[in-house]
């Protein structure tokens, strides 16, 4: 495997507001800081994790590489096309490219279509394919995830979330696409059939070369399938670097404490816990400074004002914090 | 070694739905000590919501507790009428829940909350069960106590929420406290502070804990045993150290293979083949047999008693007996 290839995502200096409040009663509106100033590669065929607390801007940025939500600033290039630049078929044309698997599988399902018809969506869209071929290529697709011809008429409420989660895949995978969101895709299943779920995955990815940014709050299923590794904090990457670097030596004084109040499965081991004080600050007034800076225990007087650059401490492993450069 | 504080006995509950009747439990037995802590783990459906619901005499209708026996100090709980449940709940037995924000009213302030346990179950005057109130949410690591006190529940994060269930479930100082999956709705480094407050308070008050969850590693950071439970009955009840490093029952070892692991790199997970049994479904044998590498005919018609595995362990499972453990 060679570093130097070209990654098929690029992020540059991506920023993402919300507005909230104001609206039909009047009152102030709050600008909500989602994503700030991100930059980010997913080397082609691999798998980037994202992980981070429930607020800190990993779905967002999931979304906004997908231009379903619209950022401030900044830049995504996917497969060498600015994404950000693009409108109408063009636009149309490069969403065949990219696809989002969600969370809850049995809700981004409709209620109302089988099996077969949520498979064959995105083909009727997309494609001119209709009649027994279209029937074909379902059956296909649904084969591939590990389900046969008598789920096809199922309506989503008759399947298991496991089985659900199967059909999202297909649906995602029906327009070969390069590029896959994954957004917590196994935080709703239990534990064996989240086994199954990622081991598919990671077969898919094997088969048609695909390109994976998973987002979890779960850092061993991240660690399980990802090449690459990515701590969001606050709506800001502070640390990025290989699983096996970061698992093993973490530099960032958040990603310590994130690993440190991980339950493991070993009763015996021994561990010095890091317990946070205090809360994550909000979005809508995130403090100056480095944005951990409000609860990292080792935090200094620089912490406060200015937030630290990425500080290279491996060739393919970077952090934000100022302890790196003291 | 004095009794258990509760003993749950071959425990059964159905709730009838239109296609016929759901057997939740199908035959639940455990023990839990006074001060320990006990985990109560097994995937969606398997039952554990019920049993600490069974306990606390809070089993939905029109779901009903068809046999078995529940015994808190000796006392069976199934045979007490609403009355006598209402002033045990609270008072004996506290409960903390997983979501706090459709726990706490909204319209009560945090304090009321608390109040409302204490005025119901203590004999306090006014000034004494608002000083009880202010030192238990000291003792919760609320901060600013006094303030929060007068506030509302959504002027709180999910955190701070579940310190405020935590008082409530302290507040008239019971021996059993029931935590129901009470950190799943938060992340992981306000769970790390959840659990560490639960587990002072069992220390310092002497509480017993029964800890359902679905997160094994939560089990394993702060529970002294575990029992698992599949299709409504326990298949192994353990001390941690020992099912950790050596899980006995099947289901068990197919639980925790399937679990991918911090620090250690693997190509591939183990899941456990098929799915669970619905609740429907007359179960004469073994649960898990449909699921079973090691299944015999045996395990498809009898089910398999608990074998006592060693001194503290227990396994519904006839490979117990083949091999001797």
């Amino acid at each position: 495997m060679t570093a130097a290839a070209q990654p098929l995502v690029q992020v540059r200096d991506l920023s993402v507001f919300y507005e909230s409040g104001g609206g039909f009663l009047g009152g102030s509106t709050r600008r909500v800081r989602a994503l700030h100033n991100v930059d980010l590669d997913i080397p082609a065929h691999q798998t980037l994790g994202l992980v981070g607390e429930s607020g800190c801007g990993k779905t967002t940025l999931g979304r906004a590489l997908l231009r379903l939500v619209k950022p401030a600033g900044g830049q995504v290039t996917i497969d060498g096309v600015e994404v950000l630049a693009l409108s109408g078929a063009a636009l149309r044309a490069l969403r065949r490219e990219m696809q989002i698997i969600f969370q809850n599988p049995i809700a981004s399902l409709s209620p109302r279509l089988r099996v077969r018809d949520v498979v064959a969506e995105p083909l009727q869209t997309h494609t001119p394919l209709r009649g027994q071929p279209l029937n074909d290529r379902v059956l296909e697709l649904l084969c591939m995830v590990g389900m046969d011809e008598s789920h096809m008429d199922r309506f989503p409420h008759a399947l298991s979330g496991g089985q659900a989660q199967r059909v999202a895949i297909a649906r995602a995978l029906a327009l070969n696409p390069k590029f896959l969101v994954l957004d917590e895709p196994t935080s709703a299943l239990d534990v064996s059939v989240q086994a199954q779920i990622l081991n598919l995955l990671q077969q898919l990815q094997g088969q048609f070369n695909l390109t994976y940014l998973l987002i979890s709050h779960d850092l061993a299923v991240v660690q399980y399938i990802s090449q690459r590794l990515a701590v969001m904090y606050l709506g800001e990457i502070v640390e990025e670097g290989p699983p096996r670097a970061i698992f093993g030596e973490p530099r960032h004084p958040y990603t310590q404490a994130l690993l440190s109040a991980t339950p493991v499965l070993d009763p015996h081991l021994a561990r010095r816990r890091i317990i946070l004080s205090g809360v994550v600050p909000s979005a809508a007034d995130p403090p100056s400074g480095c944005p951990f800076h409000t609860r990292c225990p080792q935090v200094m007087e620089q912490c406060r004002e200015v937030n630290p650059p990425p500080t290279q401490i491996d060739a393919d492993h970077w952090a934000s914090c100022h302890l790196l450069t003291k | 070694m004095s009794a258990p504080l509760l003993v749950v006995e071959d425990l059964h509950v159905e709730f009838p739905d239109e296609t016929g009747m759901v057997h939740a439990l199908r035959g639940v037995s455990l023990t839990l000590d006074r001060g320990e802590v006990l985990g109560l783990v097994g995937e969606t459906g398997c039952g554990k919501s019920v049993t600490g619901l069974s306990i606390l005499g809070l089993v939905p209708q029109p779901g009903r507790i068809k046999s078995g026996r529940i015994l808190l100090d000796g006392q069976d709980l199934t045979a007490l009428d609403e009355g006598d449940l209402r002033k045990l709940r609270g008072r004996n037995i506290g409960m903390i829940f997983q979501d706090p924000v459709t726990s706490l009213n909204p319209v009560f302030t945090n304090g009321r909350q608390v109040l409302n346990v204490i005025e119901r179950h203590l004999h306090l005057g006014r000034a004494a069960a608002r000083q009880r109130a202010l030192e238990l949410f000291v003792s919760v690591g609320l901060p600013d106590p006094e303030a929060i006190l007068e506030g509302y529940p959504h002027q709180l994060s999910g955190g701070m929420q579940q310190r405020v269930m935590i008082a409530m479930a302290l507040a008239a100082g019971p021996e059993l406290i029931i935590a129901d999956e009470p950190t799943t709705a938060v992340d992981v480094t306000i769970q790390a502070q959840i659990l560490d407050l639960l587990l002072k308070l069992q220390r310092e008050r002497g509480i017993a804990i029964l800890l359902i969850t679905h997160n094994l590693g939560v089990v394993a950071e702060t529970c002294h045993r575990v029992a698992v439970l599949y299709a409504g009955r326990v298949v192994e009840e353990s001390p941690v150290g020992e099912f950790f490093k050596e899980p006995r029952h099947p289901y068990s070892q197919g639980l925790l293979h399937s679990l991918p692991r911090l620090n250690q790199a693997a190509d591939w997970l183990t899941p456990i083949p098929g799915n669970v049994p619905s609740g429907h479904e007359d179960l004469p044998g073994c649960a898990f047999a449909a699921r079973c590498e090691y299944a015999t005919d045996r395990c498809w018609q009898n089910q398999p008693p608990m074998y006592a595995a060693g001194a503290a362990r227990r396994v519904a499972c006839f490979l117990a007996e083949e091999a001797g453990w």
